[in-house]
């Protein structure tokens, strides 16, 4: 290659390798061509997750499974599970769609997530439990509602269906599940929720561990506003799970974080800001 | 609420997006450069967490895991219509013993801007990392 050819073409050349090297530096797809049917161990830890590629909600009924969204798995000790689903989907029109976790063959309340009116939404819900084993195989299935026909395409972009489990070896679970009616005011400040609060006593062997702490909220918000939740640990504000919802009938809000506890009593609660509404308080009935 | 004690042998490292980044990302992908990376010494199972609330004023916004420069499908989440988009990914892989670089990409047509202020309490803007070495 000429000198005189360098300088005419100076700037195409310089195009050339900037795309040479822009394209090795671009994340590729799963290479590992990772399986959508997910198993995978390690000695106490197990993980089962699926990936759906294509899914189509009907509005015939209430509650019924996403198709193909069911999988079982043999459990052999006692263990911690953790169980989510995680979906990204489109709806033909504005609509609602209602989320929900089915293990061992029972409903689990707190895993259920609303979200709408909204045409493309992201809707997550997860919980945990301590798990004996059975001689039958634990099952986990997703159940949806929907008020208009939708879907999704599991494309790597903009649509994705997950769901499953993590096991791992069993340590404390501690829940406060609310299904009453709450009342909410206007605020642009921080408030507790009431009568939403857990109570963390880590008492092992451990002076201090680690515990996923998550949070569960879905309700009709009625009302034109702005409505964020997160949760405090004792004194402490956990910024990264506030989730903000409004300008929508249905709000689904869940966040999940970890912090490590020293041994004792600890306590986490629910706050909330409720930004637009009028100076009333509102009535927010619980859906689940 | 769920609180649920993890495994004693549990590593965690977290990550927060610090600074300010334009949410434009004309249909591409773009990283959000959280400068994560995981050193195992042995094969592991690990646990992502990722959450974000970010406003966007009703633009599109999606994001997803990059682990090692590869696309983790599964972790993709996308919403569109509202104020603020926000979500939380759950992404849980083993990993063999070695070297590997973590990021978070997104996709957004928002004109905004991702200003977030961490140590203001009244700030709700965030994008926070968990990367969970559960045994």
């Amino acid at each position: 290659m000429s000198k005189k050819f360098i300088e005419n073409n100076e700037g195409k050349l310089a195009k050339e390798i900037d795309d040479a090297f822009g394209a090795q530096n671009k994340p590729k797809e799963d290479e590992n061509k990772e399986s959508d049917n997910l198993k995978e161990r390690t000695k106490n830890t197990h993980i089962h997750v699926k990936m759906l590629k294509t899914i189509n909600f009907g509005t015939d009924k209430d509650f019924q499974i996403v198709d193909g969204a069911s999988m079982k798995f043999k459990v052999d000790r006692p263990v911690t599970l953790l169980a989510f689903y995680m979906a990204s989907y489109k709806l033909k029109t504005d609509g609602k769609l209602n989320l929900k976790i089915n293990f061992d063959n029972r409903d689990i309340p707190e895993s259920r997530q609303g979200l709408g009116d909204i045409k493309n939404g992201a809707i997550t819900g997860a919980f945990g439990e301590n798990y004996q084993p059975k001689s039958d195989d634990v099952s986990i299935k997703i159940l949806y509602d929907a008020t208009v026909e939708g879907g999704l395409n599991s494309d790597g972009k903009e649509m994705n269906f997950v769901f499953g489990g993590i096991t791992f070896p069993s340590g404390g679970v501690y829940k406060h599940v609310n299904s009453n009616n709450l009342t909410f005011g206007k605020s642009d400040t921080w408030n507790n929720i009431e009568n939403f609060t857990l109570t963390v006593n880590h008492n092992g062997e451990r002076e201090e561990a680690y515990y996923l702490i998550m949070y569960n909220f879905s309700f009709d918000l009625g009302v034109k506003g702005e409505f964020s939740t997160r949760m405090k640990l004792d004194n402490r504000s956990l910024k990264e799970t506030t989730i903000t919802n409004g300008q929508i009938d249905r709000i689904g809000n869940h966040a999940c974080t970890v912090v490590k506890l020293t041994k004792g009593s600890h306590t986490v609660t629910a706050q909330y800001q409720f930004l637009g509404g009028s100076n009333i308080l509102y009535l927010f009935k619980i859906l689940f | 609420m769920t609180a649920i004690e993890l495994p004693k042998s549990s590593i965690v490292n977290s990550y927060d997006v610090d600074k300010p980044m334009s949410l434009n990302s004309d249909n591409e992908w773009k990283p959000f450069n959280l400068n994560a990376s995981l050193n195992l010494m042995e094969t592991k199972t690990v646990l992502f967490l990722i959450t974000y609330n970010i406003r966007v004023d009703n633009s599109q916004f999606s994001a997803r895991l990059v682990l090692e420069n590869k696309i983790k499908k599964k972790s993709v989440t996308s919403v569109e219509g509202l104020k603020f988009a926000s979500s939380q990914a759950y992404v849980a892989k083993v990993l063999k013993k070695g070297h590997y670089s973590i990021d978070i990409q997104f996709n957004s047509n928002s004109s905004n801007t991702f200003s977030p202020d961490l140590r203001s309490d009244s700030e709700k803007s965030h994008v926070k990392l968990h990367v969970i070495e559960l045994e």
